[in-house]
């Protein structure tokens, strides 16, 4: 014989209970990807620092210098001397490039690009892909940038940007760098983990994972809390942040950052040809 | 129990109806997010041409590829009036490759050169302007532009002569040609395909690229394509005046 079916009042209570749940996780969800709800102490915040550090191209009015003028603690890396940088990122498609930048004591740079070979196809033929240069370099003295050139011997006397170290500072926070990233993070993705020695500084560590669209950023920061410079980063950001979000690419886009204290030799121009005048390098 | 199951099971069932998973982007809305958005713009554009040049005693066969990939950032920023504007910084690198192999009666030259070349360009937002569903800002690849490498190949047979002297000329000549090339851009004019209240993206296009040119005195089509061109930025949660990370 069935037992009859009653509702208890407890029951009834439990399943209002369960509507006002799922009530309001449906609703703390929609919070969550629009609007941040926590933040965090201890958050990388940067020192102030006395210049800013983009230029521009074109003209703009003030007002929108905002964008991209506020030094951030990859800006706050590329201030410090006597050290070596090196940036690497590995895209969805495998192919991946890398800068390595060194710094003296005076501040000057020697800046090295590396990029994937061509593809075969993509070459003029009877070109052998190995023997195809990938890799550039400048030399960044006084703040100006130069390209040892081959063809041209007076290379150390023409420079081809006035002002590299704002150039470099914005190619840096490109989208294979992880500073564009880290901006579209809401609050509270990156949580402090301790302190760490990585490169010869005392730093602080954070660990990051935070959702863009619905797709998680992951991986590690290390920052040199007297500098609040970026020292040491590992980024993973999917590939259908990199995509059409209904045509999702897959696979990931790695970034690497890391720093490291270094005896970098001096970084100078060779004697210009006779009648030029050699560029000096400003404190 | 039973009943409270099925009670709980409808109830369940009837406020996923009211809230829906969260979905895909809408396609492009006609109103716009205010807010400030940060992103990556992303494009190849290229020209192709094969062409050929005879004469009574000559026959040449030339191809040309120019080759511009551009990777950078896009910020943009819209009020609660729809007004706005962009910001992009966009490092670009650009190769030229080229071969040319004549034939005559008195031999044959190869050669091949390839230039490689990088530019920054910057352009920082101006003051609001209405923002439908395209909106546009000056590029100019050229701004800023350095060869970075270059080198060159080159075999004869037979008595024909300066096939090596060509090929050393036209390295040099091909970094200007190639800042000439990435000169004829002058804008990037985005289209917003989807939009949502975290975020918007679509195509973009550069406008006046896609055409055909010829090169004299060959025969054949220069043809200037953008085989993608697409862009993507994502709802900042902290204001553009604000410094630093979370």
């Amino acid at each position: 014989m069935m037992k009859p079916s009653t509702v208890k009042p407890t029951q009834i209570a439990l399943t209002v209970m369960l509507v006002g749940l799922i009530s309001l996780a449906c609703t703390l969800s929609q919070f969550a990807t629009q609007t941040p709800i926590s933040k965090i102490t201890g958050t990388l915040q940067p020192a102030p620092i006395g210049s800013a550090s983009a230029g521009q191209k074109t003209p703009a009015s003030d007002a929108s210098q905002e964008d991209i003028t506020h030094p951030d603690p990859m800006d706050h890396l590329l201030a410090l001397d006597s050290i070596q940088i090196n940036l690497t990122s590995t895209r969805p498609t495998s192919s991946s490039q890398s800068t390595q930048i060194a710094i003296d004591n005076a501040g000057n740079m020697d800046v090295k690009f590396t990029e994937n070979a061509p593809e075969p196809e993509n070459l003029p033929k009877g070109f052998d892909p190995k023997a195809i240069k990938t890799d550039s370099e400048l030399l960044v003295v006084g703040g100006k940038a130069y390209l040892p050139n081959d063809l041209d011997p007076n290379w150390m006397s023409n420079p081809i940007d006035e002002d590299y170290r704002v150039t470099l500072a914005q190619e840096l926070h490109g989208m294979d760098g992880p500073a564009v990233w880290l901006n579209m993070l809401p609050d509270g993705s990156i949580q402090p983990a301790g302190q760490d020695l990585v490169g010869g500084f005392a730093v602080n560590k954070y660990i990051v994972n935070g959702k863009v669209d619905d797709q998680t950023i992951s991986g590690s920061l290390w920052e040199e809390p007297k500098s609040d410079a970026l020292i040491q980063a590992e980024l993973t950001i999917p590939g259908a942040l990199l995509s059409d979000p209904e045509q999702p690419e897959a696979g990931e886009l790695k970034i690497v950052l890391h720093a490291q204290k270094a005896d970098v030799p001096a970084i100078t121009l060779p004697a210009a040809q006779v009648g030029t005048v050699q560029p000096q390098a400003t404190p | 129990m039973k009943r409270w199951v099925v009670i709980s099971t409808g109830v369940f069932l009837l406020f996923l109806s009211i809230f829906p998973a969260n979905t895909l982007p809408a396609r492009a809305s006609s109103t716009l997010s205010a807010g400030f958005y940060v992103g990556w713009v992303s494009l190849v554009a290229r020209t192709d041409f094969n062409g050929t040049f005879s004469t009574t005693d000559s026959q040449t066969a030339y191809s040309l590829i120019d080759k511009l990939e551009g990777r950078g950032q896009l910020m943009v920023k819209i009020d609660n009036a729809g007004s706005g504007g962009a910001s992009i910084v966009l490092p670009t690198a650009m190769t030229r490759e080229e071969d040319l192999k004549m034939d005559t009666s008195e031999g044959s030259c190869l050669y091949s050169v390839g230039t490689w070349a990088r530019s920054n360009y910057v352009h920082l937002r101006g003051n609001p302007a209405a923002m439908g569903n395209t909106f546009q800002v000056p590029f100019n690849p050229a701004a800023g532009f350095y060869s970075t490498s270059s080198t060159h190949m080159a075999l004869h047979t037979g008595e024909i002569g300066g096939c090596e002297q060509m090929s050393e000329g036209m390295e040099a000549t091909d970094r200007d040609l190639l800042k000439l090339i990435a000169a004829e851009i002058t804008a990037i004019q985005f289209q917003i395909n989807y939009s949502s209240d975290t975020g918007m993206g679509g195509n973009c296009s550069l406008p006046g690229w896609v055409q055909t040119a010829s090169i004299p005195p060959y025969t054949g089509t220069n043809i200037y394509s953008l085989p993608k061109c697409t862009w993507r930025v994502f709802k900042s949660n902290t204001t553009s005046t604000q410094t630093g990370w979370k």
